[in-house]
């Protein structure tokens, strides 16, 4: 074998292992070096959060105690027939307490608040009596059930338009309440 | 004279580039003599080689393609001292080459230059045809005839009478007598633009070994790159893989915690968003109560009501007044109203009173008193 042959030889050799051994070689490792930057970067976060875990879960306890409170203006229930007819019972009792008489009580909706974790039913009453006593039930719920919104309200006062005057009220409200076994 | 001055500032730039070239032209003789006019000591890149260092032969050959002639020198020349060899021009189907076999001695203790240029093939061009010359320097003579072919003096070859002979030449011409360095040295300089590239082609140094590549020993220098290169690969590949295991473990010890530390800052997370609602929700409840005040007042100035509208927190009062005017000026003068407009145009009613329809909104009672404060 000529040392012309030899040479031509020993280049393709070189060529072929630089191809099928080298160039593979140094791609696995460019990419272990990728899985490794990737992995520092996992552990390093993941470092981070062991040392803030003491803050993260008091922060969690805070957080938590506030929304409680929160969360308690709403008193509990179980929405159901039972509930509805219990609320009518407190709202047609707090109405006749100051007089009023309670023709119409109308479940109109239910529906959820679902970022603040609350539900409430909507109910529209119709009231008749005295124009101050239609004032003073609407004073009186929103100043004791504070979650109660009052939406709309329509009074129509008969003859005088006098606070004594006879008037027929419809009023709307959205009761709030946190569904029982829930947060 | 105007025409000429630029022609003469024309050559007056060629010469010193030509001069500049010549630096690196050395004739070595007796004596290394640079071919520039200038003193310097400047590497040779191009050595002219003393007739007295090379002997000279020829040979003819049948007119084969150049290519295919110089594997032909190439195979012939293999294992000989080093030789140049200067094919000629064919003539009929025969090439004639010439060879100039160099001093081993010489040669080797030359620069290494990029060509050796016999000195006989540049003076060889100087002649005229027919011509020949008797050239003498530094004690040294020899015969030079048209193309470069010559014959030192010596022996029964110091007549010229016979040396014609021998040549070829005609005897009764009497050659050209060139003697002295100095005067070779110009017809050099002379001469060395003429030569031909072919020419050029065949003076490169049959040796390279300027560079040196020959002497280095490729194998255990490859070899070594080889171990080198195979031993960088696995250390880093075994570096780059305990790193990988090292972390990966790392990163599984720290499971249990980071999974608490994930849950602690979701809830957190969902926590806040929760308050956020329920204090967007409550901070929305308006105390819509307070407008009975609004009616309270209009009763106070006697006015009867006989519509109360509360809808998106707006507030539609409809009734009747002595001064309608009155009544509004007083809802827009009380704190915790505003925007408080008429919504119909005020009628007169047949008892003398106004029929109005007025509405307003339930500001924010405290954020008026803290401007009413500023």
């Amino acid at each position: 074998m000529s040392s012309r042959v030899r040479l031509l030889l020993g280049l393709a050799a070189i060529l072929a292992a630089m191809r099928f051994v080298v160039v593979p070689w140094t791609e696995a490792q460019a990419d272990m070096h990728d899985r490794l930057y990737a992995i520092t970067r996992q552990l390093d976060r993941a470092a981070a959060i062991v040392d803030a875990g003491s803050e993260l879960q008091a922060r969690r306890d805070t957080l938590a105690d506030v929304v409680r409170t929160l969360a308690e203006r709403a008193p509990l229930a179980n929405p159901g027939s039972e509930h509805r007819v219990q609320v009518q019972r407190e709202l047609r009792a707090a109405v006749e307490s100051v007089g009023l008489r309670l023709n119409v009580f109308e479940w109109v909706l239910d529906g959820e608040i679902e970022a603040a974790g609350l539900v409430f039913g909507r109910v529209r009453l119709q009231l008749e009596g005295p124009l101050r006593d239609v004032a003073e039930a609407h004073v009186s719920i929103e100043a004791s059930l504070p979650h109660v919104f009052v939406r709309d309200l329509i009074v129509n006062v008969r003859r005088g338009g006098q606070l004594t005057s006879i008037a027929n009220a419809t009023l709307e409200l959205d009761l709030h309440y946190r569904r029982e076994g829930g947060a | 004279m105007k025409r000429n001055r630029p022609r003469a500032a024309l050559e007056r730039i060629v010469q010193g580039v030509v001069d500049r070239l010549l630096r690196y032209v050395t004739w070595h003789a007796a004596e290394n003599r640079s071919l520039s006019r200038q003193a310097g000591d400047y590497y040779p890149l191009v050595m002219i080689l003393g007739r007295e260092h090379y002997s000279e032969r020829s040979k003819s050959y049948p007119a084969l393609r150049r290519r295919d002639l110089e594997k032909v020198l190439h195979e012939e020349l293999a294992g000989e001292p080093p030789t140049l060899a200067l094919p000629g021009r064919i003539s009929g189907d025969r090439r004639v080459v010439t060879f100039f076999r160099l001093d081993r001695d010489v040669f080797e203790s030359l620069p290494r230059s990029l060509f050796i240029v016999p000195e006989s093939v540049l003076l060889g061009g100087q002649l005229a045809a027919e011509s020949w010359a008797d050239v003498q320097r530094q004690g040294y003579r020899y015969f030079l005839f048209r193309g470069g072919p010559s014959q030192p003096a010596g022996g029964a070859l110091e007549q010229r009478d016979l040396v014609a002979m021998a040549a070829g030449v005609d005897p009764d011409r009497a050659p050209e007598e060139w003697s002295g360095s100095d005067e070779l040295l110009g017809r050099l300089r002379r001469a060395l633009p003429s030569l031909s590239a072919s020419t050029w082609w065949s003076c490169r140094n049959p040796l390279p070994r300027g560079i040196g590549t020959a002497g280095i020993a490729w194998k255990p220098i490859g070899l070594t790159a080889g171990l080198m290169l195979f031993a960088y690969l696995t250390l880093s590949s075994v570096y780059l893989q305990a790193l990988l295991s090292q972390r990966d473990g790392a990163l599984m010890a720290l499971g249990p915690d980071i999974q608490q530390g994930l849950v602690a800052d979701n809830e957190a997370r969902a926590y806040e968003a929760r308050r956020d609602a329920l204090i967007e929700l409550w901070s929305g409840r308006s105390d819509t109560q307070r407008l009975w005040q609004g009616v309270s007042l209009a009763l106070q100035n006697r006015a009867s009501v006989s519509r109360l509208d509360l809808r998106d927190g707006r507030i539609s009062l409809r009734g009747e007044a002595p001064d309608a005017t009155e009544i509004l000026t007083v809802l827009a003068s009380t704190p915790g109203f505003g925007d408080v407009s008429f919504d119909a145009p005020v009628r007169s009613a047949r008892n003398g009173r106004q029929n109005f329809a007025l509405s307003f909104d339930l500001s924010d009672v405290r954020a008026g008193s803290e401007k009413s404060d500023e």
